[in-house]
């Protein structure tokens, strides 16, 4: 289906790949924690949800290609990767009131 | 994408998924480590469940993204539409149609055998109601890979706090208990205790103690 969608149009099942991503299928986007990191070693943490409902996944890959982690922020990981969304977050933070990381973010199918 | 393959020594063969801006296609660096590599670790929030902590992958040399990958899966997440295809119409005109071409086959016996391969395959999935897709088949590899971490010695990290049980309020102190705190504390230091119970009635008078009662 071509956009914008107007009345007639037909809707293809590629079209609802965002919703219900098919066996090897990838949902890509941004991420961006921006945080005051308020003692040494707290952890800081963003959940993103993902677009598509009811698909497992098995991996997500994380880049720092927008911010590269500064004002304490240390390595970036991930956990908790469902059919839901996943958990950024950095575990070795040091005290700081401009903590700022963000990047693009892959979920594969 | 991911995980290509793992043996059973742990030599890892994987293929970088990640999309980077403006990309038109993923990075796709294919890579071998040993499960021993040092970038190869367990990630998981302090007190999260051990079902819900990844395993990390080098970064990529190319594009610079680190992956994480899921490791273990319930019943019901190996069961999602990206991980099993039922067996439907579609697939039984599919097998209609390669039954034909094997019966019309005329030619060459390898194509012959191809197709009497795929049939095979078909009518497999059909008595299983369905498939595992690829997807499946990587999740297997990350359970796989699991495995052999833990086997090796890499074990996720537990937070220290994880297994203690929540600290439950405190109870004021009785007086008794409060008595009896006292007597033991001051007796600790060589004193002897004697209590007087107190009575309202005579708040104020003095009453004449006898040491050598007390003593008695």
């Amino acid at each position: 289906m071509t956009l914008p969608a107007v009345a007639g149009n037909t809707i293809q099942a590629s079209d609802l790949y965002q919703l219900a991503r098919p066996s090897g299928g990838q949902e890509t986007g941004k991420w961006h924690l921006a945080t005051t990191i308020v003692a040494n070693n707290d952890v800081v943490a963003l959940y993103m949800p993902s677009q598509s409902r009811g698909q497992t996944p098995v991996s997500v890959s994380i880049d720092t290609a927008d911010q590269a982690p500064v004002g304490g922020l240390g390595t970036m990981q991930t956990t908790d990767l469902t059919s839901s969304g996943f958990l950024i977050f950095c575990i070795n933070g040091t005290a700081s009131g401009n903590a700022n990381a963000g990047g693009n973010y892959t979920i594969s199918f | 994408m991911a995980v290509q393959s793992i043996d059973e020594h742990g030599n890892l063969t994987w293929k970088c998924p990640h999309w980077s801006e403006d990309a038109e296609q993923p990075c796709g660096t294919v890579c071998q480590h040993h499960i021993s590599h040092e970038a190869i670790q367990w990630h998981g929030h302090p007190n999260s469940k051990p079902e819900h902590r990844t395993v990390s992958l080098p970064p990529c040399s190319v594009c610079g993204a680190q992956t994480f990958l899921k490791v273990a899966f319930s019943e019901k997440e190996l069961k999602a539409p990206n991980m099993w295809q039922n067996w439907t119409e579609w697939h039984e005109g599919k097998l209609a149609d390669l039954l034909q071409q094997h019966e019309a086959e005329q030619g060459e016996a390898p194509h012959k055998a191809m197709l009497a391969q795929q049939i095979a395959a078909y009518q497999i999935a059909k008595q299983a109601g369905g498939y595992h897709t690829e997807s499946h088949a990587m999740a297997m590899r990350h359970v796989e890979m699991g495995k052999q971490l833990i086997a090796s010695g890499k074990r996720p990290i537990v937070s220290p706090t994880a297994s203690i049980p929540p600290i439950a309020p405190e109870q004021p102190k009785t007086e008794a208990q409060m008595l009896a705190e006292a007597r033991a504390l001051l007796e600790a230091h060589g004193l002897k205790v004697f209590v007087i119970p107190y009575d309202p009635e005579k708040e104020g008078e003095r009453e004449e103690v006898d040491a050598k009662s007390i003593h008695a």
